[in-house]
């Protein structure tokens, strides 16, 4: 075959090799995993991309916090803002302290992440298309931010880092947060229930002294708007309300991490398992600001 | 020369937008695709080597935006170039309401295939959109495609394809 006779036909070659190279690609990464490092290309258009990103996410919330401000309410939404940043962390401060609490009174000593420190970070980006759920965050590698860690709110978990186009490696001055409703996003989790002699506190619902582990496992898989408990055996004691938190098992979450509170339990007519879904706690639509959940000994920049 | 590099600093402008201004000023289920709305109307202008390549950037671009595993919205990509090229060769595609058809055709045709390929190669964790999403979103891809059509014909005006 000669190079003319590919350049007369460069129309169909050029295509049809592309395409090969595509699905290459595509077949060579599902295989492999995430294991390998991200290519400096990808990396630098990242890099490149997250500060237009930042600018014009920082530009709307300009424009917006200028009407808030100045026009519709001048001073109170700072001061809620504020206020509701700090009630955010310390809610989160309560729910570990609380934790750790009911967890020595178990008995159980050497938790997995005990004082993790959180890094707060400003949401600059979402997913271009809604099938997948991934947030870009102001944060990377150069902050200390690593491929794995926990990324949490005030009002539970948010998901984990993911390295750029699915690899482990973080961009420096960014990083792409897989949302716990994506369905790559699985996390294995336990179930709490208020026990029968306590009541709840509507202030701080989520109270490990007053809530029991019900012992039901299973695992949380997102799908696009909730969580689908997957794996709990049928016959189990699920109860719509019932608290989904992070089992600890995997490596990824500490135990303990609010996920989302049971809104469905179907019992199917043949299957093993039972339909569990549940409702994330955390509000992806309107979230603004996030924290990465450092291991302590990794240093925070 | 200059063509491209407009192009090419278009699209990332699009791709900027796509992930900052659009999430926030509309519901997730009447989001147009910038990127995927101009490779249905890259098909209207380029012969197949230049437009392919322009759509694996682009579908790399997509993959990287994503955090999809690189390839995905490549083959994805790809092949709804091709079906726009061919497509647009097999009717008239000149009339703003064929294109508007043809954007909102492919919508759907990209919705399938994204959830095939995902099928395949996440190990099962195929991405689900809900069904009734697929209508109002090609819908808006084709209202993009029509607002989208002509600065891309001025930009390839005498370009490379005469439907």
């Amino acid at each position: 075959m000669s190079l003319d006779f590919i350049k007369q036909r460069k129309n169909n070659f050029v295509p049809l090799a592309l395409l090969a190279i595509g699905l290459g690609l595509l077949i060579y990464n599902s295989v492999v995993g995430p294991g390998r490092r991200v290519s400096p290309l990808s990396r630098a258009i990242l890099e490149v991309l997250s500060y237009p990103q930042a600018l014009v996410t920082n530009s709307a919330t300009a424009v917006g916090d200028t009407w808030h401000h100045y026009i519709y309410l001048r001073g109170v939404e700072s001061e809620n803002r504020y206020l509701r940043d700090k009630l955010d962390s310390l809610m989160f401060e309560n729910r570990k302290f609380r934790e750790e609490i009911a967890r020595l009174r178990m008995g159980i000593t050497g938790p997995v992440w005990r004082g993790a420190k959180l890094l707060p970070a400003k949401i600059i980006a979402l997913s271009a298309r809604n099938e997948s759920r991934v947030a870009t965050i102001n944060r990377g590698s150069d902050d200390g931010i690593k491929y794995g860690l926990p990324v949490v709110c005030g009002a539970g978990t948010v998901g984990k880092i993911v390295g750029g186009a699915g690899t482990r490696s973080v961009p420096p001055h960014s990083a792409q947060v897989l949302l716990l409703i994506d369905p790559r996003c699985r996390v294995d989790a336990l179930m709490y229930r208020l026990a029968d002699d306590n009541i709840p506190n509507p202030a701080c619902p989520w109270n490990p002294s007053n809530w029991t582990q019900t012992r039901i496992r299973g695992v949380t898989q997102g799908d696009g708007k909730r969580l689908v408990l997957k794996f709990v055996e049928r016959g189990s004691d699920v109860q719509p309300g019932d608290m989904v938190v992070s089992s600890g098992f995997g490596g990824v979450f500490p135990k303990g991490l609010l996920l989302g509170r049971v809104s469905r339990v179907g019992q199917s007519e043949k299957g093993l398992r039972l339909m569990v879904d549940a409702t994330p706690v955390v509000d992806f639509n309107t979230i603004e600001e996030v924290q990465v959940m450092i291991k302590e000994g990794d240093p925070i920049r | 020369m200059r063509k491209h590099l407009i192009f090419v600093i278009s699209t990332l402008v699009l791709a900027v937008l796509q992930t900052t201004l659009v999430p926030l000023l509309l519901p997730e289920w009447l989001r147009p695709d910038f990127l995927f709305v101009v490779i249905v109307l890259l098909g209207l202008f380029l012969q197949p080597m230049t437009g392919s390549i322009y759509t694996f950037g682009m579908g790399y671009l997509q993959d990287l935006l994503m955090g999809t595993m690189a390839g995905l919205f490549i083959v994805d990509r790809l092949v709804i170039y091709l079906a726009a090229y061919w497509l647009a060769g097999q009717f008239y595609a000149k009339s703003a309401l064929a294109q508007a058809a043809l954007v909102a055709l492919l919508s759907v045709l990209d919705y399938l295939l994204i959830w095939l390929l995902s099928a395949i190669f996440s190990g099962g964790d195929a991405f689900s959109v809900p069904l009734w999403h697929l209508f109002p979103r090609a819908i808006s891809n084709a209202i993009m495609g029509l607002a989208l059509y002509y600065p891309l014909r001025i930009l390839w005006e005498g370009g490379e394809r005469e439907l």
